[in-house]
């Protein structure tokens, strides 16, 4: 069976076609993804320009180096998932390769989510979870932490998704279920992934970084 | 046989060098930017964290996103959200900047 047969799905008569409808299909995905964290994050400026020293003092309690590695990794999986999704699109013996990248993508995203879950944990133990007995005096740093959890949330539900989705290509790819070179679902799962990484690009200087000039 | 190996040795390292390349830049400018944040220069410190973030995602979406190989059509969805966030911000900052007093 050639690979086109192979990779071929309903309702595509070409490999080609099919192709390029998946890409414009999460790219438009994506782009409604962009609208989503980009109001989040419009929210965040409007909060922050009304009440700059709230956001400042709430910024410095944010735990820099928990934050610092989180991007490192998450940047480090972006690696990995590129280098898969490029070598899947060559002709050569790549099968190993591509399944080894897409393993370590998905172990860097779940080291992500344990960096994640143990700043959680900090943040709550110095109760900067908003509502009675919040750690800061000004009232207005609950707005950032109101954002902080549901902003850092609605990310880490997307990373699980893409863990998730990275996971299954490597389940059928090693159980040889489906082709992993020239792969259409592994060129789309790597523009989602590339995608979180993005946000969390943004996020990273809007969370971490405020008041630790002052 | 020995040929083939040696061509798909000399792609595998292009590949790793061109993507590595593109990763090592943008661990550069994290570390960029965590030294800036704590370099007091008031409104400046604010914006090069949002403006490292904008060349590092740039990176992501040229390099890694392929955005740099892609047709035309994809580039123009790409470009949509962008535009249309884009709208979205200046209509509200025209707003909220432009206040005269305090909500």
């Amino acid at each position: 069976m050639s690979d086109a047969t192979a990779l071929l799905r309903e309702p595509w008569q070409r490999l080609e076609r099919q192709r390029q409808a998946g890409k414009f299909g999460i790219w438009i995905f994506l782009a409604s993804e962009t609208l989503f964290f980009g109001a989040l994050l419009l929210t965040y400026a409007v909060c922050r320009i009304e009440h700059p020293d709230a956001f400042a003092a709430a910024g410095r309690e944010t735990n820099i180096w928990f934050g610092t590695i989180n991007t490192a990794i998450l940047l480090t999986s972006s690696l990995t998932m590129a280098v898969a999704s490029q070598a899947a699109a060559q002709k050569g013996r790549v099968r190993q390769l591509v399944l080894a990248c897409l393993g370590a993508t998905a172990a860097l995203g779940v080291a992500f989510m344990i960096v994640k879950g143990f700043e959680y944990k900090e943040d709550i133990e110095k109760h900067l979870v908003p509502g009675t007995g919040f750690a800061l005096s000004q009232p207005s740093a609950q707005l950032f932490y109101g954002l902080y959890w549901l902003v850092t949330g609605v990310h880490a539900i997307h990373l699980t998704i893409g863990i998730a989705l990275v996971v299954r290509l490597v389940l059928l790819g090693a159980a040889r279920r489906i082709r992993l070179r020239g792969s259409p679902e592994l060129e789309v799962t790597a523009l989602y992934w590339h995608l979180v990484d993005v946000v969390w690009i943004f996020l990273y200087p809007l969370i971490y970084l405020p008041g630790r000039a002052s | 046989m020995s040929a083939d190996r040696g061509r798909q040795e000399g792609w595998l390292l292009r590949l790793w060098l061109r993507n590595a390349l593109v990763w090592a830049a943008l661990l550069g400018l994290l570390v960029l930017s965590m030294f800036l944040a704590y370099i007091p220069m008031g409104p400046v410190t604010v914006t090069s964290g949002v403006a490292i973030a904008v060349i590092k995602s740039s990176l992501v979406l040229v390099f890694f996103m392929e955005l740099i190989r892609s047709r035309a059509l994809i580039r123009i969805a790409a470009l949509a959200g962008l535009v249309f966030v884009g709208v979205m911000f200046a209509l509200t900052l025209a707003d909220v900047l432009t206040r005269s007093g305090k909500i």
